[in-house]
């Protein structure tokens, strides 16, 4: 029972935090980081549900909304969630803290880390969820969540484009698993992905249109080719949140589905292909980080590359490597984004060619990025070698393209890996004339995810670090984690490695020769001129067919509205008009004479005014109705509508052109004519149809239990605000809606003189225009 | 003072105003047992709010309308998720009866805050609109410029 509380808090802690966040930030500042942080400590503390997740039973929690349809929020902390949840959890914490030192005085603080919390949130409620359902919902609350932090910069140009295309990219990923997940629920019988039956689902004809999709998710989320479009632009984001979404988590999250799923995967060709999708986004990705001058950039590159390794692993089915190499990556992926920052911070600038000899004026930071580095390059005793070993090895066995493959693009990020170190050697030079080391309270957030690194390096084995995550995931992989060791022995990986050191070296050294061989070889066209292209083509489409759809009258959009309503409802009506009248009293007679009356007034007025008035002798007529059939609320509600009405004509008169009459055809008025009667039939022929009783009647039920239940002797009321509270609920949020809108809507009109202006030029043209 | 030229308007407008906020007050208090209720008693004050407007450019709110709407969406929200902590369901009202000493009996129902919620909602929204359709110049004016309208 504790157990299952601390998985739901765990995941609802960051995501209502997030809420307060904005009243913290404005009173706190950036200090609201640290306050704010311990919010992943729930997380963390899953730690103790390990032995429960290795033991093969793992802590499981619901909170059933509509359980009779399969909708509840169930999580599940088996092995690889757990291991997820924790990373996630962890690195969420050191970026809370990091962010305090990063952001600057004039930032929203409050808003950025209701962001970062939604995100940290979402990203944990995605790797626990085990209802299909919550999992596609946390999977889109994740491309929100990144939108928003992607987009933080608002004002910038470059920001609203990252924000924009990762929004798009992953918006198309989030529709392809929502289909996924409802071809899943069909095929598997359950919205929860542990008792999913495995054998109706292979044996579905859904099944390979659902896998299919959820890869396209997973690919479009991770970055993979031709999907990587977004990851680099997204670096427009802040650096911790470049940090912790665009290495350590949310593009992992595409890797997680195609692991999470790995187990539907399995003896499909699919297998194949996204082992080679995967490998030739690492090659592409690395030969793309080799061009980059920004830092940033370089590492933006290289994130694209990782994601296609671990996507090639998980996807041919190498778990123990893939999980290996990702608790590696998100380690030293993290800790050098956050060294770029603090570069960035402190140097003021992140552009490889104007920064070098670093690491004479910030030691600290050197020390920090040096392992991280060559963890990324691959070299002992750090974790980065391991796992390239590991990969190595599962990739020669997979054949001699996909290792060549492999290689080829370890030779490039070697390279990289170097070129990134680079702005630490030779003379000091940087944008700023006096380079610090940065605040102790800025770099300590970095260290444990470098220990990380260097421990699962020089100490691999089952009970430290990386290796004891890599067994925690292997619960549910059903891998032994092997013991690792960074010397066993003389092998075919080991010599590929060295091959790769020394292929990597000569590569950065012969870098110009290598750039201009790139710069030949850039074709005209690529993932981002084809975005553009789509998304202007797009824009012409749209704008096409409002211009042809919307550009009528708004007496054609009537007519074409009530044609609608008048077809649909007479035929419905139609199979409803045997049903007995009953007799009218006379009261009600003289009050729909009223009725008529000021309808038909209303079309003969000459003026608006008239018409007004004309307008609320019908809605006088309506509540003596409700009046007459002793409904004093109904009554009373139509009076004072009628009322308002009235006080709202009345302030928009001034904005009203004069009232003109239009000579129509004959034919035209014929039309009108028989369309008005169409739907007055239609209407006439709803009611008729209400008044069959098509289950038995509430309203008994309400006369008895109004009083006993709900505490009041008006039914009415206690209908709106009791039995149909739900009802009342919704109406009030559209009307909040509809006000918030008008608000909006009216305030960024233009001022009201240069409307007149406007106004009265388009009535002259109107003029000119009726002959 | 020219700019409110109807002296009759003006003197009626003030008594009518607090009769009608009386009256609005009046129906959300008995909306659970006798005709009234949140929507009845919002629009009523709303009524009453216009009415102070355009008669003597006073504003009945020390707040902005708008404030109202999301102020009264969380009351109802608020009341609604409150007995899901007791393990009741969304919404569930409960109500009893308090026994005063001169007032006699009182009956008390949670589904008031709900009504509230309805009631500011109402409010805001009513007035947040015709507010910013008429302006408070364009309220000012309406008399002469309605005139003009009329010949047409």
């Amino acid at each position: 029972m504790m157990a299952s509380t601390l998985l739901l808090v765990a995941v609802l802690a960051p995501l209502l935090t997030a809420a307060l966040a904005p009243y913290l930030g404005r009173s706190l500042g950036a200090r609201a980081g640290w306050l704010l942080a311990p919010v992943f400590l729930p997380g963390l503390l899953l730690a103790t549900q390990v032995g429960s997740a290795r033991a093969g039973l793992p802590v499981e929690a619901n909170l059933a909304w509509v359980p009779a349809i399969g909708l509840e929020l169930t999580l599940r902390a088996d092995g690889f969630s757990l291991m997820f949840a924790l990373l996630v959890s962890g690195i969420g914490l050191l970026i809370m803290l990091y962010a305090a030192s990063y952001l600057g005085r004039g930032e929203l603080h409050g808003r950025f880390y209701s962001y970062l919390l939604l995100f940290g949130g979402s990203m944990l409620g995605l790797v626990l969820a085990d209802n299909l359902i919550a999992l596609f919902a946390f999977w889109e609350l994740t491309s929100i969540s990144s939108f928003l932090l992607i987009g933080f910069w608002d004002a910038r140009k470059a920001s609203q484009d990252g924000a924009m295309k990762a929004l798009l990219v992953t918006a198309l990923g989030g529709l392809a698993l929502l289909v996924a997940v409802v071809l899943l629920v069909l095929a598997g019988g359950s919205t929860r992905l542990s008792s999913l039956d495995v054998v109706a689902l292979r044996d579905s004809p859904l099944f390979l249109p659902a896998l299919l999709l959820l890869v396209l998710a997973a690919l479009t989320k991770s970055a993979q080719l031709p999907f990587h479009l977004w990851l680099p632009t997204a670096m427009e984001a802040p650096t911790p949140v470049s940090a912790y979404l665009h290495s350590a988590t949310m593009v992992k999250a595409g890797v997680f589905l195609v692991a999470k799923f790995g187990f539907l995967l399995v003896g499909t060709p699919l297998t194949t292909v996204v082992m080679f999708l995967g490998l030739v986004t690492m090659f592409w990705g690395s030969y793309l980080a080799l061009r980059q001058d920004d830092l940033k950039a370089l590492l933006a590159y290289s994130t694209v590359s990782q994601l296609g390794i671990l996507m090639a692993l998980y996807g041919a089915g190498h778990a123990f490597a893939a999980t290996a190499h990702l608790v590696n990556h998100a380690a030293f992926k993290a800790a050098l984004f956050l060294v770029v920052g603090i570069i960035d911070h402190q140097a003021g600038s992140r552009d490889i060619g104007r920064l070098s000899g670093l690491w004479r004026k910030m030691p600290v930071t050197f020390l920090l990025a040096l392992p991280a580095a060559l963890s990324m390059a691959g070299l002992p005793p750090f974790g980065g070698f391991i796992s390239k070993e590991l990969f190595y090895e599962d990739m020669l066995h997979e054949g001699n393209l996909a290792a060549l493959i492999a290689v080829t693009g370890s030779v490039m990020t070697f390279a990289y890996s170097l070129r990134f170190l680079t702005v630490f050697w030779g003379p000091v030079h940087s944008d700023k004339p006096d380079v610090r080391e940065a605040a102790p309270l800025f770099w300590l957030p970095v260290t444990p995810l470098v220990l990380a690194v260097v421990l699962f390096g020089v100490y691999p084995w089952r009970h430290t670090v990386a290796g004891w995550f890599t067994g925690l995931a292997g619960v549910t992989f059903g891998y032994e984690a092997e013991e690792l060791y960074i010397w066993h022995g003389i092998s075919l990986p080991l010599a590929l490695s060295a091959l790769t050191w020394a292929a990597g070296t000569s590569l950065h050294y012969l870098r110009a020769p290598f750039l201009e061989l790139q710069e030949a070889l850039t074709p005209g066209w690529n993932a981002n001129t084809i975005y553009y292209a789509a998304l202007a083509g797009l824009e012409r489409l749209s704008r096409g067919i409002t211009r042809t759809t919307q550009g009528a009258t708004f007496a054609t959009h009537l007519r074409l509205i009530w044609l609608a309503v008048a077809l649909i409802g007479t035929a419905a009506a139609l199979r409803y008009l045997p049903a007995t009248l009953t007799p009218v009293p006379l009261g009600i007679w003289v009050v729909a004479l009223l009725l008529v009356a000021g309808a038909v007034g209303v079309l003969g007025a000459r003026s608006r005014l008239s018409a007004l008035i004309f307008l609320g002798l019908a809605g006088v007529g309506s509540t003596l109705v409700f009046v007459l059939l002793r409904a004093p609320d109904l009554a009373l509600t139509q009076l004072l509508i009628e009322t308002v009405t009235v006080i709202l004509f009345l302030s928009v008169f001034r904005y009203l052109p004069a009232m003109r009459r239009y000579t129509r055809s004959r034919a035209a008025v014929a039309f009108d004519a028989i369309l008005s009667a169409g739907v007055g039939m239609t209407v006439f022929g709803l009611l008729l149809a209400v008044q069959l009783p098509l289950a038995p009647r509430i309203k008994d039920y309400f006369l008895k239990f109004s009083k006993l239940l709900g505490g009041g002797s008006n039914v009415v009321n206690v209908i709106l605000v009791d039995f149909r509270g739900y009802d009342t609920m919704g109406e009030i949020t559209v009307l909040a809606v509809v006000g918030v809108t008008v608000f909006a809507l009216l305030k960024l009109r233009t001022r009201p003189q240069e409307m007149e202006e406007e106004e009265e030029q388009v009535s002259e043209e109107r003029y000119e225009q009726i002959p | 003072m020219n700019r409110y030229p109807d002296v009759f308007f003006r003197t009626v407008a003030m008594p009518v105003t607090f009769a009608l906020m009386a009256i609005g007050f009046h129906f959300f208090l008995r909306g659970h047992n006798a005709p009234g209720g949140g929507f009845i008693a919002g629009l009523v004050i709303a009524v009453a709010a216009l009415l102070a407007r355009m008669a003597r450019g006073q504003r009945l709110l020390t707040v902005a309308p708008r404030a109202l709407i999301p102020s009264g969406l969380l009351l109802a929200a608020v009341t609604g998720v409150t007995p899901m902590l007791f393990g009741r369901a969304f919404l569930k009202s409960a109500y009893g009866y308090l026994e005063w000493p001169l007032v006699g009996e009182f009956e008390w129902a949670t589904a008031v805050l709900f009504d509230a919620g309805v009631f500011l909602v109402v409010v805001g929204t009513t007035l947040t609109i015709i507010d910013l359709l008429a302006g408070d110049a364009r309220l000012m004016k309406l008399g002469a410029d309605t005139g003009s309208e009329e010949e047409d």
